[in-house]
């Protein structure tokens, strides 16, 4: 009985709670709540004067995960001579033993021999039908984990170039790059004889304009090598050898003009930018957090392949450029011919909310890939309404 | 003790109830001021007579307004009650309606040694209470090309623990006191967000207090005075009561924290005191015919010494509020009806709250009724309802027309009766 008079209450108290309803709040405008006033606030870096800084530096980083192999040699628009180069050993495992045999015993020679690239991008003068390299033994052991444009300073190759004719079938797209032949046949020995073979060092001569791009290991393009066998009055066997590592090195220094920042792919090249936001209160909240860069036409350089789009990181110490790893890159994409914009809020709540403000990390989204030069007006510009500009609307109590 | 059991369970689950935040708007931005709006009843025996019944000593009715009230405690009474609230609120620029359901309260009281009207009482009831929503449209602007929204919502209140007793001289003064701890978190929120840009982040104020503290009230209720100044056998229980609840320094912790998709943390911590008031209220009652309670009370409590962190608010000014009450009922009889054991009541109130928004006091006019229905021999099911009117539109303020539903269980046992061994 008790039960059943608890269930007859408990079963209307229910009723009554769901049977609740409300409509939406309205404005009233009651001003009761002066103490819980928030207000909106709009802080535009170029009509606020904030103090802002930029710099541009080179970051020597490993390529040998790119899916280009870039070669040539360029010189930007500040005079600044930047050479491509590719180190390349390839796989000659799967060689049939008689043509092995063959060729460590002397019965057979290597009568012919060319490299086979994929040409996937050029950089530069994109119009010439040629580019000019030379092909030499390398002599010291390197592999593409840890290999960087710094460790061509001990690096060392013989001078004879390797190279003979080249030609590049446009409908195809396919390179392909006559080596001396002799030189395949050591190659082949060495490997038959586990002896340890450095590849191939493919390096610009005299300074151009033009930078090619080849498919790399990484990518579906991958490089190979075509060997003619021929055993007198026995056999001519011509057996294809895929890449076993390469890697490609740029070389040189980042175009330099007052008043701008650069980025560089493969270079790498970096900037940072720092504003000074130390006016907003510790405790606003972010709504929006807006980056506008203003780029520089003349100065920008975009290869066949191009990515319009830089990546942005929060920078947790501003001496080693290290970057904050608890926030995701932002990226800033080109809103019009002249004009990059992206969205920073988390960056910037950050800064406010720690109250410590390390600045930016650009760099070029695709920063492997290619070489393009992204040049923007930099925190030192003539022209202020031309500097990098930070929008920031946020709200505080 | 299966008995016990399923009381435990119906408390917990009513708490439950209670703690279902599906429609939280039980009041305006009123209840931004000071500690919110003041709970005077959870029970529905009280919120149909008025909700005060300070000199009321009732054998069937657990007074936690006044623990002298307690010594007419014939066996033990467990009380929960929950409070629908319906809510017209309207201005000179926009009217709305909202609901809620809210737990009111749970009592318990045991007679110790009914001679001497020594009873134990505890019980959770809410003594203050924040809610409101409101929300401000803006155009666009600079920072927000497409307009945004401001929305402000107060939620929580003051809460207490209470632990009291009663006693009865031989001359039938009654005498209570407890203690009472109070506890509590109110949260301001202010939001603003971006209904026509998703580019933007919403974002959220929260200003929290969250006060603790002890306090006392002491309470007396004076003996039957009905035959020494009516002389009439028509009219008895003829009392006066009173009751004091004394003045304390709640400590209170405060923060604010922001919160977007972005981060949701603490900025400012700190730790204040909030003076709360003291509250005096005074009443007198009597039956006529044994059949019809009148009840009439006056309390005080003076807002205006409210004080956050030793500042006082000019929105708070003293508070009064006038009540008057009446109760059916029946004279129990064996062989009554379901009907004929029906009790009735009405109340009357008026209260000049605590709130002075430049100058312009709030008043609130209540008229309520109720009705509990037998269960079985002590037990009831009570209902109240209340009308209310709080407020004015003049002077840009707002005006509330209040629906109150409450409802409750009060049950009564013989606890802790010896059997007889043989």
């Amino acid at each position: 009985m008790l039960l059943r008079k608890y269930l007859f209450v408990i079963i209307t108290l229910i009723a009554f709670t769901f049977f609740s309803c409300k409509e939406s709040p309205r404005n009233f405008n009651s001003n009761l709540l002066g103490p819980d006033q928030i207000n909106l606030v709009n802080l535009d870096s170029y009509n606020a004067g904030l103090l802002q800084k930029s710099s541009s530096f080179k970051t020597v980083i490993e390529t040998g995960s790119s899916s280009t192999l870039i070669l040539g040699n360029y010189t930007t628009h500040s005079g600044n001579l930047q050479e491509a180069s590719i180190l390349i050993q390839f796989n000659y495992s799967s060689i049939p033993d008689s043509d092995k045999s063959d060729l460590i015993n002397g019965d057979a020679t290597v009568i012919d021999s060319w490299m086979i690239f994929t040409k996937t991008y050029a950089f530069g003068d994109t119009t010439v039908s040629q580019i000019d390299f030379g092909a030499y033994k390398i002599n010291t052991p390197w592999t593409p984990a840890g290999f960087t444009s710094d460790s061509l300073t001990n690096f060392s190759y013989n001078s004879d170039d390797l190279s003979l004719q080249k030609s590049l079938t446009d409908s195809t797209n396919i390179y392909r790059v006559h080596v001396n032949s002799a030189a395949i046949q050591n190659q082949i020995s060495n490997y038959a004889n586990s002896i340890q073979d450095n590849g191939i060092y493919l390096k610009p001569n005299a300074p151009g304009g033009t930078v090619w791009g080849f498919g790399s290991l990484s990518s579906s393009s991958f490089p190979a090598i075509a060997v003619v066998v021929n055993k007198t009055g026995s056999y001519t066997d011509t057996l294809y050898f895929n890449a076993l590592s390469d890697l490609s090195v740029l070389s040189g220094d980042l175009p330099s003009t007052q008043g701008e920042i650069y980025l560089q792919s493969s270079l790498v090249g970096q900037s940072k930018i720092w504003f000074d936001v130390s006016n907003i209160p510790a405790g606003a909240i972010i709504n929006q957090a807006k980056l506008i860069l203003k780029t520089d036409l003349s100065n920008t350089v975009n290869g066949t392949v191009f990515n319009p789009s830089v990546l942005t990181f929060n920078i947790a110490d501003s001496i080693s450029n290290r970057v904050d790893s608890s926030l995701s890159p932002e990226t800033i994409t080109q809103a019009d011919s002249s004009t990059y914009e992206g969205d920073i809020t988390t960056f910037v709540q950050k800064w406010v909310f720690e109250k410590n403000n390390r600045g930016l990390l650009l760099t070029p989204q695709s920063g492997l890939s290619g070489m393009e030069i992204f040049a923007f007006k930099g925190s030192d510009a003539s022209n202020l309404s031309q500097r990098p500009r930070l929008v920031i609307v946020y709200t505080k109590k | 003790m299966k008995k016990l059991y399923i009381k435990i369970f119906a408390l917990g689950f009513l708490f439950f109830i209670g703690q279902i935040d599906v429609f939280p708007q039980i009041s305006s931005s009123y209840s931004r001021l000071g500690l919110g709006d003041m709970v005077y009843s959870y029970s529905a025996r009280r919120a149909g007579m008025g909700q005060l019944g300070i000199s009321v000593i009732d054998a069937a009715y657990i007074s936690m307004l006044n623990p002298a009230g307690l010594t007419g405690l014939h066996s033990t009474r467990t009380e929960v009650g929950v409070m629908y609230n319906g809510l017209f609120l309207s201005n000179d620029n926009a009217s709305s309606y909202s609901s809620s359901t809210d737990f009111s309260g749970a009592t318990i009281a045991f007679p110790i040694s009914m001679a001497h009207g020594i009873s134990l009482s505890a019980g959770l009831i809410p003594y203050s209470n924040v809610s409101y929503q409101e929300e401000n449209n803006y155009p666009g602007t600079n920072s927000a090309s497409n307009g945004y929204n401001i929305s402000y919502k107060g939620t929580g209140g003051l809460s207490k623990m209470v632990l009291g007793s009663s006693y009865r001289f031989p001359f039938d003064l009654s005498i209570g006191a407890t203690v009472e701890y109070y506890f509590g978190e109110l949260n301001y929120n202010s939001t603003i967000s971006f209904p026509n840009d998703a580019s933007l982040q919403t974002g959220t104020f929260t200003t929290r207090y969250r006060p603790r503290g002890f306090s006392t009230t002491v309470g007396l209720i004076t003996p039957d005075l009905s035959k020494v100044i009516f002389g009439s056998e028509n009219i008895s229980d003829f009392r006066f009561g009173a009751v004091l609840s004394f003045s304390s320094n709640l400590l209170t912790d405060t923060s604010l924290i922001i919160s977007s998709s972005l981060v949701d943390d603490t900025v400012q911590n700190s730790s204040i005191t909030t003076k709360l008031p003291y509250r005096f209220a005074a009443g007198f009652s009597f039956v006529l015919n044994k059949k019809y309670l009148f009840s009439f009370d006056y309390l005080f409590q003076p807002w205006s010494k409210y004080a956050l962190n030793g500042v006082t608010s000019s929105f708070m000014r003293d508070s009064y509020k006038i009540s008057t009450g009446f109760e059916y009922r029946p004279e129990l009889e064996a062989g009554q009806s379901f009907w004929e054991q029906v009790m009735l009541r009405l109340g009357l109130t008026y209260e000049q709250t605590q709130y002075n928004i430049n100058g312009q006091g709030i008043n609130k006019y209540s008229v309520m009724g109720g009705f509990s229905l037998p269960l079985s021999y002590q037990n009831t099911l009570d209902i109240a309802i209340e009308y209310s009117i709080r407020g004015t539109k003049d002077f840009n303020l707002l005006q509330e027309k209040i629906i109150k539903l409450t409802a409750g269980i009060s049950l009564g046992e013989l606890w802790f009766i010896r059997s007889d061994q043989y």
